[in-house]
């Protein structure tokens, strides 16, 4: 296993367990498809239907419907991590999307709606797009009738859907989405494999994070009813300093801590539980480790070339964390959740799904000869087992913490006004 | 009188009577100083003036704005009196052939209350910068020298390119900083700060006069800004200009009163935001450019609207009708907000139409002019914040360059960049810089 990661407390024992478990009849939880794929060119195509062909094909999901695909365009589109285009570290790239469309479209999709909230502003996907130097028109073109919508705020829509979390939620009771979320009928959440400052892993469950509407969950959002337009971040889940507009749900419980790694986690789970997420695809052919965006410090490009895609987001995004070189099962403590609760074990907790690698089957590339360990394994040093595959954990450990709290404050001191 | 074109201005600060201290200016670029009005006649300045204009150095006094347009004679010993007027209030017709304003920003990524930087981690940084108020200076006052006097903010300490950033944002213009170091730096004692401020300076100033070609060429843009700059259309029309440039939307400026005769090829759109709708040929040269295809933005005194309704603008703020072959775009409320007005008209334009793109430069500006001969362009980076940005700058162009070379403060001879095809155009990686970066660049 000369790419298997210390900190995966899987033993090879272990996963050859599992296989066995799954082939001696026990139904498997959820089928996940992994694949080497080492560049966006013309191999991507044929990689991601075979992906798709080894789910069950993408026709008995998609045939004669609405499928709304939320894309991971997470921060502006004029931040880029040294020269790499967003496409290549934060960003889904375009020609994935392409594909995605592509072959969805070809399976005979009514329509396809390419949706996304971006970074503080209203104006249409495709300027957003064009900002990073995209062209929609490869994405627009690559089906029939495949369409845009900026889901910040009420968009195209007359009102706001309104989505209960089952169970009565762990932070909100039900959330307030811009109404493409609910005029569709099939979710696809394409989302990147990167770590994340505050949640540790930001997958397909993670990306559904920017389903939510500025306009109610934003730092400029009114105090009544939703702000007309969005202005700045979310954070409001990230500290709950304030409540949302009284239009929409309000916490179950104002006294829960205020904390990122606390809440975010929790947020996440709920609304992949809400809404749910029909096929999970994940990037990771080009990425970028140590944060989500190059606004994080000490980021840095990797080229894992893979690509994970299945039919339930918490199984899809087990087999990710595991690709990544972390323990899907692994919680608060324990890498990549170091300072926060796992979004894998809350939204397993809501029902979403399994995280547990025994109970899912992986198709195609099996993990162990796949894993990309996104933090680099250094030499032996006392400590815990995972101190001694990370020597400097601890420092990135505080790094995020440090960064968590200069967002803070720094949100704290600016008037929403200044965001301009 | 001397037009000034060739003087490089320095606030000479009035208790420098010693002629001795002349020998800061050897072998700088510097070679007019400043004196107020006031002390101009002083007798105890005479052996500095004398040593001064053995040397080739200019002295020129500073004119109070009520002596505008017809400046009192200096003293037989200065060559000029240079009216100053507010930036608020300039004086664009006067007799000098120097066009110098007071209340000129000191550049800079904006500062709040004492809280830090104005903005986020994600979005873009409030700047203050000269840079627009130049290049409306040179479309109001053509000809004109424009002499910017601004000082170092008090009770602050800069770090030395913060000076350079002075200079670079009035020269990248086709300005000039009148030079003015903290009274507190200690240069006159050659305080090793104030040395290095100094260096950063004439670095600067050296740089730009062995670049002085580029300040003949001309601001490319598709979006045009038309108004009369003056009255009541004053705040909004200059502050449009200001928050454009913040969107790295390049535009052309266009006085009213001029624009029958201004021609206005390469224009996609433009954007009218007088409370006063104009008539006549003006209003007929407006109509025919959108008849051609163009885009024309407007403000809701615009009566009777024109054509039937298309497609409206994302946030409703318009009423877009089809004229021809081109779209008129009336605003449905009066705005006075320059920040949609400025956000409003890139949308309505699209970023289709973006000739320029820039990555990683949140606290930068962009001036895009091309060379007379047409085939020579030159992009000038401006950056507020004075150093290096965390990630480095990427530059994306939709006209596709087949060289590019860049230019930094202090740099003898450019690196050559090597043009990267991308989906639209062009991307140039750029190297690190701090304070100001050229890319030259040739079809």
């Amino acid at each position: 296993m000369p790419n298997a990661s210390p900190c995966l407390t899987l033993t090879r024992r272990e996963f050859l367990s599992a296989a066995a478990a799954v082939a001696a009849g026990a139904a498997p939880d959820a089928r996940v498809a992994v694949a080497r794929c080492k560049t966006y060119g013309p191999g991507l195509l044929p990689v991601l239907e075979r992906m798709f062909d080894q789910l069950g094909g993408p026709g008995r999901l998609v045939k004669g419907r609405t499928v709304a695909i939320k894309l991971n365009l997470t921060g502006g589109p004029n931040y880029r991590m040294g020269h790499r285009p967003l496409g290549l570290a934060q960003w889904v790239h375009p020609r994935l999307v392409a594909a995605v469309v592509h072959l969805i479209g070809k399976a005979g999709a009514w329509r396809i709606r390419l949706l996304e909230s971006p970074w503080s502003t209203a104006e249409p996907l495709e300027e957003y797009m064009l900002a990073a130097n995209w062209d929609p028109q490869l994405l627009l073109g690559a089906a029939p009738r495949v369409e845009c919508e900026n889901t910040n705020y009420l968009g195209q829509g007359k009102k706001y859907s309104r989505f209960p979390v089952p169970r009565g939620g762990y932070i909100y009771p039900a959330y307030d989405l811009n109404h493409s979320y609910e005029e569709c009928d099939v979710f696809v959440s394409l989302a990147k494999l990167k770590d994340h400052a505050t949640t540790g892993i930001t997958l397909s469950m993670k990306n559904c994070f920017g389903i939510t509407p500025c306009t109610i969950y934003g730092d400029g959002a009114g105090q009544d009813e939703p702000s007309r337009f969005p202005v700045g971040g979310r954070n409001m889940f990230h500290f709950g300093r304030r409540q949302p507009p009284r239009s929409a749900p309000q916490e179950n419980d104002p006294g829960s801590p205020r904390e990122g790694g606390y809440r975010v986690p929790r947020i996440v789970a709920e609304l992949v539980a809400a809404r749910p997420i029909h096929l999970a695809i994940i990037d990771g052919i080009e990425s970028m480790a140590g944060g989500e965006g190059p606004w994080i410090p000490g980021v840095r490009p990797v080229s894992p070339g893979l690509l994970v895609a299945g039919t339930n987001c918490v199984s899809t995004d087990a087999v990710a964390t595991a690709l990544m070189g972390y323990d899907p099962m692994a919680d608060r403590g324990v890498p990549p959740f170091e300072d926060c609760d796992s979004t894998l074990r809350l939204a397993e907790q809501l029902g979403a799904g399994s995280r547990d690698l025994r109970r899912i089957e992986v198709l195609g590339t099996p993990i162990r000869d796949a894993v990309f360990p996104f933090r680099p394994v250094r030499g032996a040093v006392a400590g815990k087992p995972w101190e001694r595959a990370f020597g400097g954990l601890q420092d990135l450990h505080r790094e995020n913490q440090r960064i968590e709290r200069l967002i803070s404050a720094e949100f704290e001191s600016i008037d929403a006004e200044e965001w301009r | 009188m001397n037009t000034g074109r060739d003087w490089i201005p320095m606030r000479w600060p009035p208790a420098w009577r010693e002629p001795s201290l002349l020998d800061l200016l050897r072998g700088t670029p510097v070679n007019c100083l400043i004196i107020p009005g006031q002390v101009a006649r002083d007798p105890a300045l005479s052996p500095l003036i004398e040593q001064g204009r053995r040397a080739g150095i200019s002295f020129v006094a500073t004119a109070p704005p009520e002596q505008a347009p017809q400046p009192a004679r200096p003293p037989a010993s200065l060559a000029a009196a240079v009216p100053v007027t507010p930036r608020s209030r300039p004086d664009w017709s006067s007799a000098s052939p120097i066009l110098a304003v007071s209340e000129a920003v000191w550049p800079g990524v904006a500062m709040d209350s004492g809280s830090g930087v104005g903005a986020g981690p994600t979005g873009v940084p409030w700047v203050d910068s000269n840079g627009w108020f130049v290049r409306l200076a040179t479309v109001r006052a053509p000809g004109k020298s424009i002499w910017l006097a601004c000082d170092p903010p008090e009770k602050r300490v800069l770090p030395p390119e913060a000076y350079a950033l002075a200079v670079a944002d009035a020269e990248a213009y086709g300005a000039r900083w009148i030079i003015s170091l903290a009274d507190g730096l200690g240069l006159a004692q050659k305080k090793p700060q104030a040395l290095q401020a100094w260096r950063q300076v004439t670095g600067a100033l050296e740089f730009f006069r062995a670049h002085r070609e580029w300040s003949q060429f001309r601001p490319l843009g598709v979006l045009g800004v038309l108004s009369d700059f003056s009255g009541p259309n004053q705040d909004l029309a200059g502050e449009i200009l200001n928050l454009l440039s913040r969107r790295s939307l390049p535009y052309r400026i266009f006085e009213k009163s001029r624009f029958v005769q201004s021609p206005i090829g390469g224009l996609k759109a433009i954007i009218d935001p007088d409370q006063q709708p104009p008539d006549g040929p003006l209003r007929r040269k407006l109509m025919a450019f959108v008849r051609s295809g163009g885009l024309l933005i407007v403000g809701p005194q615009w009566k009777p609207p024109e054509g039937p309704l298309g497609p409206g603008d994302v946030h409703g703020r318009h009423g877009v009708r089809l004229v021809g072959k081109g779209h008129l775009a009336i605003a449905k409320e009066e705005t006075q907000d320059p920040y949609l007005v400025a956000a409003d008209a890139h949308l309505l334009l699209s970023r289709r139409n973006d000739l320029l793109r820039l990555w990683n430069a949140g606290s930068m500006n962009a001036h895009y002019t091309v060379a007379p001969d047409g085939k020579r362009a030159l992009v000038q980076l401006i950056n507020y914040s004075g150093r290096p940005a965390g990630h480095p700058v990427t530059l994306g162009l939709t006209e596709p360059y087949r060289t590019a070379r860049f230019w930094g403060l202090g740099v003898a001879t450019p690196a050559p960049l090597k043009p990267v095809a991308a989906a639209r155009g062009i991307e140039l990686p750029l190297p690190d810089f701090g304070v100001y970066a050229a890319v030259e660049l040739e079809k």
